[in-house]
């Protein structure tokens, strides 16, 4: 029996803009198991953070079923969103604008503790507070720092204590080891794993970086538009991509080997725009089998067991 | 190394610090630099690590004050730009020597149209009216792979991918002898990144240009650079070719990198991060700056370090090898 912590329905999220509706996600569908990674990945604007938001009603979904643990979000009254909360966290790209400049850190991470009032003693709140600080590696003595004096894989820390603060069951991490340099991102992926593997946690990982996601995820879902173009665990995505752009994305990163060049799959020509999107496969314009059936949107399906593509020529190429 | 005729760039004690109210930063620390006419070095390191500064040093570009810069020597093709005067140092930016800035949302002017930047380099550069300036200004557009119709447009009509592009097109548009690309992928998408570096490469070959290529993604060095030079709080502690640097790694902190990034054929396998942080500049360590995060320090690594030559192109800034039985452990890949 799976057991689903998430489960995504026909999500759509539509940003009215002054030359027409912007499809940010348009109709997407993925299922998260308790204590599973899933990797959402691709290129800016594809709509892989504003999905994140939608889940957690930063942002209204314009339509579409969120259900966790058994409730529809989106039919939740604001009362009873507060509480979903508590166990749906997000952490940010960008330690340095994520964090309140005039708060200490110890400020920061009690902040939902004292919102949520789960603590009412200051001592209690204070202890949960060290607790947490040295369950992300953070220093004692850093409790009453500020943001500013510290550098950005220590900001990240604070950022993920934060939001394990409420002891969430779920949380989505939104591109959380961009901005940090590599010798420090192998520190926080290597934190975000034990977290996962001590709590465990649930996670969405929101990444550009496909050498990271792979590392990091179970199954990984690539975006492209607003659309789920492939779907698949991750060791069946690299072994065996089917979509071309898929093929394409995993063939551009720069591997850090010697003589491990291989065929680089160019993609020509720029992205649609995501603003009144024509009724056609979204990749069509760079793609280098397109062919008449491509006028037709390509739906969503099952390939082999869990690999699922949407491409109309996926048993051709 | 004593026919000079082949370096088109010879830097000796190289420093750069940068003297503000909360202390002296120490941004780079004699630093060497040699390359070869039509070679290209990676420049790699993170954050800190003095990349961008040591670029801003080759162009005489450091803000002065709170920058000081202190050079034994710094030649390029030959001629000795610590003496050039502001005039002559003009003449050379741009034609002999150029550079491609890391973000092309902020390197382009908004109010001029792309046409018209590319066109200016070359009317101040080369004997040739405004008309032909513009002329060569569409063929170095069509070049870099944008419709020569597009130069009356203003960069905001671009897309980032086409913004670099446009940079690189005036970086390129007086064939410069060394060119700078100061992390020029970093803003981009990857497949995005692979067009752009493909274009690199091309106009690299065709024109024959020195690259000095910084950047953090070691795998961009692997693909486009013949050298590399890792740098750690403002000094090189390993150069060599790519061969020796990937796959002979000599320097602890090198292995660290390398031991550090996610293994895209196995995906189970722990990453090993390098322990601790990036020193504070205005407080560098005594003697290696890496020693305090080093698994192999000794306490001879407090003494002033200095340049090892491995092989005849492999230098190592580490006193671990005079040590019976030392080895770097790199992980498989």
């Amino acid at each position: 029996m799976i057991d689903t912590i998430l489960e995504v329905r026909n999500l759509t999220k539509y940003f009215k803009t002054k030359r027409g509706m912007l499809h940010a996600v348009d109709g997407i569908n993925f299922t998260l198991e308790r204590g599973k990674t899933l990797g959402l990945v691709g290129e800016s604007g594809c709509g892989k953070s504003t999905t994140g938001r939608v889940i957690l009603r930063l942002i209204e979904p314009t339509s579409g079923e969120i259900i966790f643990e058994g409730k529809d979000i989106r039919k939740m009254n604001h009362h009873q969103l507060r509480l979903a909360r508590k166990d749906m966290q997000l952490i940010f790209q960008d330690p340095y604008s994520s964090l309140d400049p005039r708060k200490t850190v110890s400020q920061i991470i009690s902040e939902p503790i004292i919102a949520s009032k789960i603590l009412k003693s200051r001592k209690d709140v204070d202890l949960r507070v060290a607790k947490l600080m040295s369950t992300v590696g953070l220093a004692g003595r850093l409790f009453n720092t500020y943001p500013h004096e510290l550098d950005g894989g220590r900001r990240q820390r604070i950022g993920i204590a934060r939001a394990l603060a409420m002891e969430p069951k779920f949380i989505i991490c939104d591109e959380p080891v961009s901005a940090l340099d590599v010798s420090i991102q192998a520190q926080i992926l290597n934190l975000l794993k034990e977290l996962q593997a001590e709590f465990n946690l649930s996670y969405i990982f929101i990444t550009h970086d496909l050498s990271v996601v792979n590392h990091f995820s179970d199954e990984i879902a690539v975006m492209y538009l607003g659309k789920i173009v492939e779907k698949a665990p991750a060791e069946e995505l690299f072994a065996n991509p089917m979509h071309p752009y898929t093929k394409a994305l995993l063939s551009a990163i720069p591997v850090p080997e010697l003589g491990a060049m291989k065929k680089r799959i160019l993609l020509k020509g720029e992205i649609t725009s995501p603003i009144n999107p024509p009724d056609e496969c979204r990749f069509a314009k760079r793609c280098e089998y397109v062919c008449d059936r491509c006028r037709k949107l390509p739906e969503l399906e099952e390939v082999s067991r869990d690999h699922f593509v949407a491409c109309h020529l996926v048993n051709e190429l | 190394m004593e026919d000079n005729k082949g370096l088109i760039l010879d830097v000796k004690n190289l420093a750069v610090r940068y003297e503000t109210e909360d202390g002296i930063v120490k941004a780079v620390n004699g630093l060497n630099l040699q390359i070869e006419r039509g070679k290209a070095i990676g420049l790699v390191g993170e954050t800190g690590a003095g990349k961008t500064t040591t670029a801003l040093a080759l162009l005489r570009l450091v803000p002065d004050p709170p920058g000081i810069v202190e050079c034994e020597k710094m030649e390029l093709d030959g001629r000795d730009m610590l003496s050039m005067s502001v005039k002559e140092l003009e003449n050379v930016r741009g034609k002999d020597i150029s550079m491609i800035f890391q973000d092309p949302m902020t390197a382009l002017n908004p109010v001029f149209t792309v046409g018209d930047q590319i066109a200016e380099s070359i009317y101040l550069h080369e004997e040739v009216s405004y008309t032909e300036a513009q002329k060569r200004a569409v063929e170095m557009l069509e070049l870099v792979g944008i419709p020569g119709e597009r130069a009356g447009e203003y960069p905001h009509q671009f897309s980032g991918g086409m913004k670099q592009r446009v940079v690189i097109a005036i970086a390129l548009a007086c064939h410069p002898k060394l060119l700078i690309a100061d992390e020029p992928t970093t803003a981009l998408d990857v497949t995005i990144q692979a067009q752009v570096l493909e274009l690199m490469k091309e106009l690299r070959e065709k024109y024959k240009t020195s690259l000095i290529m910084i950047t953090h993604d070691l795998g961009i060095v692997a693909e486009i650079c013949d050298e590399v030079a890792v740098m750690y709080a403002g000094n090189v502690v390993e150069k060599g070719t790519l061969e020796d640097v990937f796959n002979r790694t000599k320097h602890p902190y090198t292995e660290g990198l390398f031991n550090s990034l996610p293994n895209i054929n196995d995906r189970k396998a722990m990453l090993t991060p390098i322990k601790g942080l990036m020193p504070d500049p205005t407080k560098l360590p005594e003697g290696c700056p890496f020693h305090p995060r080093c698994p192999y320090a000794g306490e001879d690594c407090t003494q002033q370090q200095f340049t090892r030559s491995i092989s005849e192109t492999h230098y190592v800034r580490c006193c671990a090898y005079e040590r019976p039985g030392f080895r770097i452990n790199r992980k498989e890949r």
